[in-house]
């Protein structure tokens, strides 16, 4: 096991940012810490870069207590933090140099590692560039290069693709799971949900300090009650549908509105046939329809009974 | 990593900000220059003749009442005579028969006094050749300007730029403190050495301080023509531990978590600005104000104590407070580093930034 922490507690005040959080992080993952704003997600990566201190728990970091004084631990984990770490007056490779200076003392060993990062963000065309003339996309692949260049073996980021344009946004990603093809484990934080269940292989959901729930994406859609949710758009509204739709076999729940419905089941995940049957039997026509899975919105408005997007 | 890496790298940072060059080494000079043009313009060196008392047998006599710059007394006083003359201020210094001269205090006067003895005596050395020198007009040149007041504010002035080493360490601290910035955080993540970080930076500061000092004398000496610190070798211990009084402050106030950099750098204005009027910047007035009414004010100015010195080794001739300012700059500098020291190297935070 990577990571392991057992029961963290850390308070500001009255106010407890870790509240008895456990984790676990097996080599190879990428794990995906999901959470809303104010959960503890960027907390618990500080802690465990025993950069900031805990009240009560423990923390072990490559199957060693963790401590400020650990260089050997340090030495293997890099860090991509949410705010841009960088030196406004240094170019692209200055600054990737200057950061990788800081892990990697051996000059050759440097030059190739630094080169290595460049190409992996591919910054080559800005290399000579000062990072205050770089675009906001181009200054957060220069972060994530800063962060990595040292190869390491755990690698945090925290909220890598804030602010940042689609394409750029693409790109760190891809860079993300080709850090873990060559064998970084990967702590992944952040609140858009897409990301989250499009790159990480285990996801834990936070909420005020707490694990909620862990998982990979399925597992955690089974943790919802409903299973599936049907999508109905009327050409015209129909007086009394919805009381005949929630008579429909598998149906929890039927919500209305104006010529609008959700239909949601209480299990299975091809329901539509059957609904497309009922409404040709009874003459209804529809304007559009599609099914959808439980996201991970629902699992936390279940669990929470809030929506992870404020 | 090595020093001189980390101090390239250093140099690099700060050389490049555009607005760090512009407020660190531009402004002053600019400011220096505007107030040195103007108090140029104001300078009416004392005119007024020096009282002086010379022995009546003194062989040279004659010489010193060709001078015009004194008021010459031949006197046959003994030595209680001599006193009660010096400490009732009748005569500002007495000459006895063998050039010796006597004072009751220091003063601009005195250095004049001591200036002209040494002309005499030179002069006398280079013999018959001695006999077309104008003592007069070499001792107007070389030490009217001591007599002028606005040497203090023009020397207030300098030394408030040999503190200005506050500012880039600072901004320093800020980079690799993880409490206040998130480049902070990834230095202190990292496996390397904090002391050799803070050491460095430290060191690159000053190192550049010291080089504007450098600036600052050739500025003042081949640019404005002001010739403010004309014994600038003998000032330069003093200085140098400026200087580096300045860095440890700046050391610990930017150790101080969650102040932000436009904070440090507004609290180093004002302060700096406010030391500067208390050590007579804008008026030697104010300094000797405070001096009378409240001296330790005066004493544990870092700006006063290093304007008073100054002024007593480029316009007094004398290094009776060097000693002491040095090593007031140095205990001060030490308790800096020694309470920064403590927080910087410190990993373990409660919060960040």
């Amino acid at each position: 096991m990577i990571v392991r922490n057992k029961d963290l507690v850390k308070r500001y005040g009255e106010l407890a940012a870790l509240n008895h959080f456990d984790l676990e992080v097996e080599a190879g993952e990428i794990l995906g810490l999901l959470g809303p704003n104010g959960s503890g997600k960027t907390t618990c990566i500080n802690c465990n870069l025993s950069v900031l201190s805990y009240d009560h728990g423990e923390i072990e970091v490559f199957g060693q207590k963790m401590a400020p004084n650990r260089y050997d631990l340090k030495a293997k984990i890099g860090l991509v933090p949410q705010d841009l770490a960088l030196f406004q007056e240094l170019t692209v490779r200055e600054n990737i140099d200057y950061f990788c200076g800081l892990y990697i003392t051996n000059k050759a060993e440097r030059k190739r590692a630094v080169e290595e990062a460049i190409r992996f963000v591919q910054l080559e065309k800005q290399a000579k560039v000062l990072t205050r003339k770089l675009s906001g996309g181009l200054k957060r692949r220069l972060n994530i290069a800063c962060g990595i260049a040292h190869r390491p073996e755990l690698i945090f980021l925290d909220e890598p693709t804030v602010a940042v344009d689609a394409q750029s946004r693409k790109f760190i990603l891809d860079g993300i799971r080709e850090l873990n093809r060559n064998g970084s484990t990967i702590i992944y934080t952040s609140h858009y949900l897409e990301e989250v269940e499009d790159l990480c292989t285990r996801i834990v959901i936070m909420d005020e300090g707490r694990s909620l729930a862990s998982g990979s994406v399925e597992e955690l859609q089974q943790q919802v009650s409903s299973s599936e949710k049907i999508h109905l758009q009327l050409e015209n509204s129909i007086s009394g549908l919805a009381a005949r739709l929630k008579q429909i076999d598998g149906v929890i729940e039927v919500e209305e509105s104006n010529k609008a419905y959700l239909i949601k089941y209480s299990s299975g995940d091809n329901n539509l046939p059957a609904l497309l049957s009922f409404l040709e039997a009874s003459g209804i026509v529809y304007r559009e329809i599609y099914s959808e899975r439980p996201s991970l919105n629902d699992v936390f408005l279940e669990l929470t009974g809030k929506s992870l997007r404020e | 990593m090595n020093f001189l890496d980390l101090f390239k790298m250093n140099m690099k940072v700060f050389f490049r900000d555009r607005m760090a060059i512009f407020w660190m080494t531009v402004f002053p000079l600019i400011l220096l220059g505007t107030f040195g043009t103007v108090f140029s313009s104001l300078r009416q060196p004392n005119t007024e003749p020096i009282p002086l008392a010379i022995n009546s047998k003194n062989p040279y006599l004659a010489i010193y009442e060709e001078i015009p710059l004194f008021e010459i007394r031949a006197v046959d006083w003994d030595l209680e005579e001599t006193a009660e003359a010096l400490n009732q201020d009748q005569v500002k210094a007495f000459i006895d028969s063998e050039n010796q001269i006597f004072a009751a205090k220091r003063s601009i006067q005195v250095s004049i006094v001591r200036s002209a003895v040494d002309s005499v005596r030179r002069g006398l050395e280079l013999g018959p050749a001695a006999r077309n020198l104008n003592y007069t007009k070499s001792l107007i040149k070389t030490e009217a300007s001591k007599t002028d007041p606005m040497a203090i504010s023009l020397l207030s002035m300098f030394s408030l730029y040999v503190f200005y080493s506050y500012f880039a360490t600072a901004s320093y601290c800020s980079a690799i403190s993880a409490e206040q910035s998130a480049s902070g955080i990834r230095h202190e993540i990292a496996p390397f050495s904090r002391l050799k970080l803070i050491f460095s930076g430290f060191i690159s500061n000053l190192l550049y301080s010291i080089a504007f000092i450098f600036l600052l004398k050739f500025y003042t000496d081949y640019i404005l023509k002001l010739d403010l610190i004309p014994e600038f070798w003998q000032s330069l211990p003093v200085l140098l531990s400026g200087s580096l009084c300045g860095a440890a402050i700046g050391l610990l106030i930017g150790s101080i978590p969650r102040l932000s950099d436009a904070a440090r750098i507004n609290l180093g204005v004002f302060v700096s600005l406010f030391l500067g009027l208390l050590s007579g910047m804008m008026s030697p007035e104010i300094y000797l104000f405070i001096n009378e009414k409240v001296p330790i004010v005066a004493r544990l100015n870092p700006l006063s104590r290093l304007t008073v010195t100054l002024f007593h080794i480029n316009h007094l001739n004398s290094n009776s407070e060097s000693l002491a300012c040095i090593l007031y700059f140095l205990a001060l500098a030490l308790i800096c580093i020694l309470l920064a020291g403590r927080k910087l190297g410190s990993l373990d935070h409660k919060s960040l930034a």
